[in-house]
């Protein structure tokens, strides 16, 4: 049993990002390996509503108390909706990375990309090479 | 190589996340993390493994004329019992290495210096002729922990009675425990108004440690790493070498520094004197010369990031950079006391230009963001127990 979850249904990168495919969106967040190496998260700078964002450029940062991690966009699109409950809870993504603590979800993005990401055996393999 | 607490094993067993730290490995926090640390702290209480600052200890007849000589306080002013915040100064009155001296209740002196810095003052002090002094490294033999917050003398009597505690802020006593003893004094880094750092045999450290823990396991009490140090002096605005404190400025280019120098007519000349002179001379003078530059809090006000070395703007002009800074959580305080929310502020401390006062709004630049701030005295207020979060 490994001690960072990394649910079945989701998509991977190699930064720690996670991506879903859901009603004609992908959402985008980051992993319980990654919320573990960050420590507590205590701001996210997110995205506007409406910014197209190329394929591995950086879409928010995630600040700790002890480091800023850049989140970078799995895939080209643009940003539909940014997870604004994460301004009064960053803490959210500590708590809940794959389910409260979504960051953002990208529509008419290209779903081309999505071949080129991780399954979450993959993933698992990946982050237990380290 | 990196050097390790006596406690280390304890520390392994129990989540700590290690890191190197000064060339020593200590955790930067625990499984419960930086946030739930510091806010034991300033609720409740936290305990830190401090044991990797650096003890001298100074026992000879000449102990006091050399401390008199080679730090910026004046030792003569301690009685026994007693501490203060001092410096070692170089000729130019530039901080060395910022440091506590303890004289003990039976007379000698106790110099707690930082660990990165330990080396470095041994030798400073060597070649200062410490002869007659009986200057030696005790780090080793010697423990240190950190029990700080509101609810620590209610730890500290659980374990050592309440007796005999030290109740004034900078005394410090022996207390009997265990069969042997705690040095126990009412000092600290995170600016609470409970706080005590306790000295202890090396191979005794363990068990007080742990007796302590479990005294306060139903308080609130939690282990607490480097991290909620670091957080917690921030928000106390105190001042951590290397940040606030560069060997390159100028002493008193720190307002706290002024606690820690003592410029009176009769204690006579000592290292960096006549420079320190020149320097507090400036600042009551109002020219600007050697200390063209403050430290200062400055707060956010709106949510944002601050760090290290993020430019500090007036109108669109840099007036400073910060030299320590990021966000910190604090309870929402009802009624004087602290409730079950909390939120967090960025926070920092910035070296200014010397005409940006208190209640200047300003800009702090990070990541190609401006974030609205305002240049404060203080960022926390005490409150009967508790300190309080400004804004």
């Amino acid at each position: 049993m490994s001690q960072y979850a990394v649910p079945e249904e989701l998509k991977y990168t190699e930064e720690h990002e996670w991506i879903k495919v859901e009603g004609g969106l992908a959402v985008v967040g980051v992993t319980d390996f990654a919320q573990q190496q960050m420590g507590d998260v205590t701001y996210v700078d997110l995205p506007e509503a409406g910014r197209a964002v190329e394929r591995m450029a950086e879409l928010c940062v995630i600040e700790s108390v002890k480091v800023a991690a850049d989140v970078f966009s799995p895939l080209a699109g643009v940003v539909a909706e940014a997870n604004a409950a994460l301004g009064e809870h960053p803490e959210l993504i500590n708590q809940d990375c794959y389910g409260a603590g979504w960051l953002v979800k990208l529509k008419d993005y290209d779903a081309s990309g999505l071949g080129e990401l991780m399954d979450a055996d993959a993933y698992a393999k990946f982050i237990e090479r380290g | 190589m990196t050097l390790e607490t006596p406690l280390i094993g304890w520390h392994r067993q129990h989540g700590g996340k290690l890191i190197e730290f000064a060339g020593w490995s200590l955790p930067v926090s625990y499984q419960a993390g930086i946030v739930a640390e510091h806010l034991a702290c300033r609720k409740a209480a936290a305990l830190f493994d401090t044991s990797h600052m650096g003890r001298f200890r100074l026992a000879g007849p000449g102990a006091l004329a050399f401390l008199r000589r080679t730090l910026s306080n004046d030792a003569a002013r301690l009685g026994p019992g007693r501490s203060h915040y001092t410096f070692l100064s170089d000729p130019e009155g530039r901080p060395l290495d910022d440091a506590y001296l303890f004289r003990l209740p039976e007379g000698a002196y106790l110099l707690v210096v930082n660990a990165g810095n330990r080396g470095q003052d041994w030798a400073w002090l060597h070649g200062l002729d410490p002869s007659g002094a009986g200057l030696e490294d005790i780090s080793a033999q010697m423990a240190m922990l950190a029990l700080q917050g509101p609810l620590s003398s209610a730890v500290l009597g659980r374990v050592l009675g309440a007796e005999g505690l030290p109740a004034a802020r900078n005394h410090c006593a022996w207390l009997d425990w265990a069969g042997g003893r705690v040095l126990v004094s009412r000092t600290g880094y995170t600016g609470e108004p409970h706080s005590y750092e306790l000295f202890v045999e090396a191979s005794q450290v363990g068990r007080l440690w742990t007796d302590l823990l479990e005294a306060g396991s139903g308080l609130g009490l939690m282990p607490a790493g480097l991290g909620a140090r670091d957080t917690l002096r921030l928000e106390a605005g105190l001042p951590l070498y290397g940040h606030e404190l560069r060997p390159d400025w100028p002493i008193l280019s720190l307002p706290l520094a002024r606690h820690g120098v003592a410029l009176t007519p009769e204690r006579g000349d000592f290292l960096g004197r006549a420079a320190l002179e020149r320097q507090a001379a400036e600042l009551a003078g109002g020219q600007v010369a050697e200390v063209p530059c403050l430290i200062r809090g400055v707060a956010a006000q709106e949510r944002g990031m601050m760090r290290e070395g993020s430019p500090v703007l007036v109108e669109g002009r840099q007036v400073g950079e910060l030299t320590s800074g990021t966000t910190v959580p604090a309870w929402r305080f009802k009624g004087g006391a602290p409730g079950d929310e909390h939120y967090s502020r960025a926070i920092g401390l910035a070296c200014l230009e010397r005409q940006v006062v208190a209640g200047q709004k300003v800009e702090i630049v990070y990541r190609g963001r401006a974030l609205p701030g305002v240049v404060v005295n203080r960022l926390v207020k005490p409150g009967g127990n508790y300190l309080q979060p400004l804004l």
